[in-house]
């Protein structure tokens, strides 16, 4: 064991796992600091749209995405090989790029909601002493919004450093492991000292979520100390404000649309072209039919699968959302240590590959209460205990920094603790907890890792049936679930925001 | 709409709840459950489930269908809590039993039905038998690799010309092909492994990963399940099965009772019945050969009487020996290919 954990192989994986997180958080804090400002804060033609348009390929799990690119960017049978820098997609710039589109979504939407509680009156103040946009974004908004800005990007580390199927998929064909395909590795075929070295592997993968946890924990902290007496949004009504751009509202718009280009539009023309197409490869227009589709809707486990993650993804969010609201409350509005070290403890699984949590609860549950396994509940379990840490973030920062006049004058008042949540902070932080319940919902919906391991007679799910398509039956056919998802959440998402946006009605 | 998502979720955290109380107060069960973990293609188990309600009806039996490598995570996990759900193991990596017996995990059984099953093919002590053997053989891309072209012997792989076009799946990852490669290293010997390395062949994934690297011409050759193939041709592909002159590869897949399986009796009958024409057939037509002597070959396949002659011969002692070998192998594995 020891020669093991002394081999270049572990140390090489672990640099690049830890190469690719950090690439993934900059570039994510990056373009989320840039699109957020630019839908958010400014007059950019279509903002709206591109709002729900920028957070949909969260609502895809990353593997998918991974498939869509492998067709399109295959080094050898690539559709856009030519255009790719050699190695196409599968080398490391695909995985940062392919993590990006999904990690990208954490700290864009933060600041998406950041941006919506910011006091229009201090940007008012900074422009009326004759600051011009970049300065007011540099010098005000974006010092005010580092917190929801640095928690972001944290999770996008966290997000790219446990995930697995896009290293599984692009890194693997090209002989690039990462902590968690080592990992998966000696899960699979290591028997059981491989259990044993995998859990090893994860405990120091686990160790260094911590460890980025931690001081992401103390950077909050200590900025919402030092900006508490600057409040930034005060939940009075307020006129909202936006940049105007001029005649740069619709040259601005190429940015945001070429991101939805690479992360939407590219992927699912590919996987409708999978769908459609006779076989892998054989992209002839002649062979074009509805095969797949027709036997996808006839393959008798959709039905039980759709209302299985259905059912899950409904209920987890609730839980998450519901718990995270009241649990963040407890300890930034009464600094109740309980609830911190709790919250803090049930951050970890984030970080935390699918797979060890899966079967973690495998043996805890072999050694509890031997042969009573209820899959259904040990899906819910696990992914409620993985997908915590969305919440319990997303509202600590937003407790954080909504200025607590209304709950003190409502306290004054003689409302209790429930009075205050429901009706004073339920209204106030209505944008978070659409996000939170968007982030917490879409991934277990299609959540892969954990279902495999844990899945069983009548728990098929939406993850279970595209891989047992793709695995076992007709990798067309899983092309082709894979595209109505997509479908599906783009509809969606083009529904929505052709009402107004709910997200947009904080502070009115 | 907020209300009907609330209502929604709240109703589906009830009847996740109400499903976990019935699972937890279930009275005393009248006829046994047995588990059976198995990586048979869904489609088989959706056959066989009611034919065993049918063959067997004092018995319920509850599938959980995953990958060969799948189970054993789970196995492997569950047993280190303490015992597993699983009372019958039916997957494609001999090795795994050999590890499960050592350990004693597994419960001694001879199976009348499993009688005429070679010997080499059957565990001495009867802590295993087995039930199916699908055979590992050179699948080829029709169009791009021409018949008069297309490589003979496993050997042949090794010629220049099919540089950077073959692949085969990750001894890491996937069960048969580590099999595979620890064949390999039998004979033709290590340099072959190291040969294919030399080619740029692609090794990830699993056997449907390969095909798909067959079937979209992205690496025309590749070292895969045949069953996969045929599958595949069924469905209109251009792929088509190479059985090497020197030998396929067998991985003779295994089934076995868990030592501590609360219902010991019913698992033998169960046991049984996956001896039993009904089952067999089943498992032919998914594309493997059935264990038992003078049995059809897989539909498109040739019969086993041709293949048997060249094919890899497996016993008791060569199955140990790579056992033992394994870790060396594997690391052996990596070393090549990840530098």
């Amino acid at each position: 064991m020891s020669e093991f954990f002394s081999s270049p192989l572990l140390l090489d994986a672990l640099l690049r796992t830890l190469g690719i997180g950090a690439s993934v958080a900059l570039l994510s804090g990056m373009l989320a600091t840039v699109l957020a400002w630019l839908v958010v804060r400014t007059d950019i033609a279509g903002g709206r749209w591109f709002e729900r348009w920028l957070s949909t390929p969260y609502s895809l799990p990353a593997y998918l995405l991974a498939l869509a690119w492998m067709v399109l960017g295959n080094p050898t049978v690539g559709l856009l090989k030519d255009l790719l820098p050699e190695g196409g997609i599968t080398s490391l710039w695909g995985i940062v790029f392919v993590e990006t589109s999904v990690a990208f979504v954490f700290p864009f939407l933060e600041l998406c909601a950041g941006f919506r509680r910011l006091d229009p009156a201090l940007e008012e103040a900074a422009r009326l002493s004759g600051a011009g946009v970049i300065s007011i974004l540099r010098r005000v908004s974006l010092p005010l919004l580092m917190p929801a800005l640095i928690s972001g990007m944290g999770l996008s580390f966290l997000y790219a450093i446990s995930s697995f199927g896009v290293p599984a998929l692009l890194g693997m064909p090209a002989r690039k492991l990462v902590l968690t395909t080592l990992i998966y590795s000696q899960f699979r075929l290591g028997g059981p000292e491989g259990l044993q070295k995998g859990l090893w592997i994860s405990l120091l993968l686990l160790g260094f979520s911590a460890l980025v946890l931690a001081s992401l924990n103390l950077h909050q902290r200590r900025t919402l100390k030092r900006l508490g007496k600057t409040a930034i949004a005060t939940g009075r009504a307020s006129r909202e404000s936006r940049v105007r751009l001029g005649r740069f509202r619709h040259a601005a718009a190429l940015l945001p649309g070429a991101w939805v280009t690479l992360t939407l539009v590219l992927p699912w023309l590919a996987l409708g072209l999978s769908a459609l197409a006779q076989g892998p490869g054989q992209y002839h227009l002649s062979g074009w039919s509805l095969a797949h589709l027709q036997s996808l809707l006839a393959h008798p486990l959709l039905l039980e699968s759709l209302i299985n993650s259905v059912l899950l993804a409904a209920s987890i969010s609730l839980l998450v959302t519901g718990l995270s609201f009241f649990m963040a409350f407890k300890e930034v509005r009464r600094s109740c240590k309980i609830a911190r070290s709790l919250s803090e403890m049930l951050l970890l699984p984030f970080g935390t590959p699918g797979s060890t949590l899966a079967l973690l609860w495998l043996v805890a549950m072999a050694f509890l209460l031997p042969g009573t396994s209820v899959p259904l509940v040990a899906l819910f379990v696990t992914c409620a205990l993985k997908y915590f840490a969305v919440g319990i973030r997303a509202y600590r920062t937003a407790y954080g920094q909504v200025d607590p006049v209304l709950e003190e004058a409502a306290r004054l008042s003689g409302a209790g603790t429930s009075a205050l949540l429901i009706r004073i902070w339920r209204p106030l932080l209505k944008s978070t907890t659409a996000s939170v319940l968007f982030l917490v919902a879409m991934p277990v919906l299609t959540e892969l890792t954990m279902s495999l391991l844990l899945t069983g007679p009548g728990a098929s799910t939406l993850g279970t049936l595209l891989f047992q398509l793709q695995e076992y039956a007709n990798p067309s056919a899983a092309a082709a679930l894979a595209w109505v998802l997509l479908s599906l959440a783009l509809l969606i998402s083009l529904a929505l925001s052709a009402r107004r946006s709910p997200t947009a009605q904080e502070n009115s | 709409m907020n209300r009907t998502l609330k209502g929604l979720s709240l109703l589906a955290f009830a009847l996740t709840l109400a499903a976990a109380a019935t699972a937890c107060t279930r009275s005393g069960p009248e006829k046994p459950t047995l588990w059976v973990y198995t990586s048979l293609y869904p489609e088989v188990i959706a056959k066989l489930e009611p034919r065993v309600a049918q063959a067997l009806p004092d018995i319920t039996v509850k599938f959980f269908q995953g990958g060969s490598e799948t189970i054993a995570s789970r196995v492997n996990a569950e047993l280190a809590g303490g015992k597993t759900q699983a009372d019958l193991l039916l997957t494609s990596d001999p090795f795994w039993y050999q590890d499960l017996k050592t350990r004693g995990a597994l419960l001694s059984y001879q199976s009348p039905a499993a009688s005429a099953v070679p010997a080499e093919w059957q565990d001495p002590d009867h802590a295993f038998t087995t039930s199916r053997v699908p055979v590992m053989v050179i699948g080829a891309h029709e169009k791009i690799v021409s018949d008069g072209d297309a490589p003979k012997k496993w050997s042949d792989l090794l010629n220049p010309r099919w540089k950077g076009k073959l692949s085969l799946g990750s001894p890491l990852e996937s069960g048969t092909t580590f099999t595979a490669v620890a064949l390999f290293e039998k004979a033709p010997g290590w340099s072959f492994v190291e040969g294919l390395r030399k080619q740029d062949a692609i090794s990830a994934g699993g056997n449907s990963a390969v095909l798909n690297r067959i079937e979209s011409g992205e690496r025309p050759l590749g070292i895969v399940l045949l069953e996969n193939i045929l599958k595949a041709r069924q469905k209109g592909a251009p792929v088509r099965a190479i059985y090497p002159e020197d030998g396929v590869l067998p991985i003779p897949s295994p089934i076995a009772i868990t030592a501590k399986t609360a219902h010991p009796e019913s698992a033998k009958k169960l046991y049984d019945w996956f001896f039993s024409p009904e089952v067999q057939t089943e498992i032919v037509a998914s594309g493997m050969y059935s264990p038992l002597p003078g049995g059809a070959p897989p539909p498109g396949g040739k019969p086993w009487s041709e293949l048997a002659g060249a094919a890899v011969q497996w016993n008791p002692s060569l199955l140990k020996e790579l056992v033992a070998s394994r870790d060396g192998t594997k690391s052996k594995f990596q070393t090549l290919w990840l530098n």
